[in-house]
């Protein structure tokens, strides 16, 4: 233990040039005011984001309005919804029957076509 | 109240980067051997310092924080720029000179000690020239104890043996 000591020392002053700390030279100031800068620039972009929750509360209180508005209407769109008369289609009854498989295939990938651009039309945040 | 804290904080940062520069650059120079590098790694280090300074409570632990810090950021630079720096030392030595002009014995030290690879020359750093135990050192450098132990024990036979030609000439 005593050797491990003694020969530690020896080494740290072996390496006292070798780790000795850097002199200042301005590099304190020069950090101290990037750490100013970076804190001002956080508390401008601060601002943004009080902007953002304000609009938030905004978008809140207009769709709550929109809600009180709509729902006294509910019953009348009810009866509107009910009032709908559908044609009906005469379809022949051997319908299938009488279609093929693949035109039966194809409006079927159509339909499947149309879904799903109308789908992306109508969700996408991109269009 | 809140301009007092903020005036606190700023304190504390002024004495935090003013104690304990000088070992944090030339721990980050003798790692890097590029001084505008190892600058530019001491400020990060000491930014982020800056931003968790409530984490450290104990007053005595603030230096191998800060050494874990600054080590953590010297990784990152490496993980990012290998392929930036191995270019880099393709076209250019680095630029020891800069850092001192060692003579005789000195020399041999950095010869001894540029043979190292990072990590055992960070290991060597702080348990002899930085006062850290091995513990302390291994919590710095978020390696297992034997590992820098052994980091140590390797260090310090190259230094041995550097010396020993030395002391034959």
């Amino acid at each position: 233990m005593m050797v491990d000591n003694t020969e530690n020392n020896e080494f740290r002053e072996l390496l006292s040039d070798y780790a000795a700390p850097i002199s200042d030279d301005g590099f304190s100031d020069h950090i101290l005011m990037q750490a100013n800068t970076l804190q001002n620039q956080t508390l401008q972009n601060q601002v943004p984001q009080n902007v953002g929750a304000i609009k938030n509360i905004m978008v809140g209180i207009a769709a709550l309005l929109a809600t009180f508005t709509a729902i006294p209407q509910l019953g009348k769109l009810k009866q509107l919804v009910g009032g709908v008369q559908l044609p009906e289609l005469a379809l022949p009854a051997n319908v299938l029957e009488t279609a093929s498989m693949p035109t039966m295939t194809i409006f079927a990938l159509l339909a499947l076509l149309i879904v799903s651009l109308s789908g992306s039309f109508l969700f996408s945040s991109d269009i | 109240m809140l301009p007092n804290r903020e005036h606190n904080h700023a304190q504390l940062c002024a004495a935090l980067v003013k104690t304990h520069q000088g070992q944090i650059r030339a721990f980050l120079r003798r790692l890097t051997r590029n001084s505008a590098l190892a600058d530019d790694l001491a400020q990060d280090t000491f930014l982020r310092a800056f931003q968790s300074m409530g984490q450290v409570k104990d007053d005595t632990k603030t230096k191998s924080w800060l050494f874990q810090i600054a080590y953590r950021i010297f990784l990152d630079h490496i993980r990012k720029h290998k392929r930036r720096q191995e270019l880099a030392d393709e076209n250019m030595p680095p630029d020891d000179a800069d850092i001192s002009s060692p003579s005789g014995v000195k020399m041999d030290i950095e010869q001894a000690m540029n043979t190292l690879t990072p990590e055992q020359r960070a290991a060597v750093m702080l348990c002899l020239s930085y006062g850290f135990s091995h513990s302390e050192a291994a919590k710095a450098l978020n390696q297992p104890l034997g590992t820098v132990k052994s980091h140590v024990a390797r260090g310090k036979s190259k230094l041995r043996a550097f010396l020993c030609v030395y002391e034959k000439v």
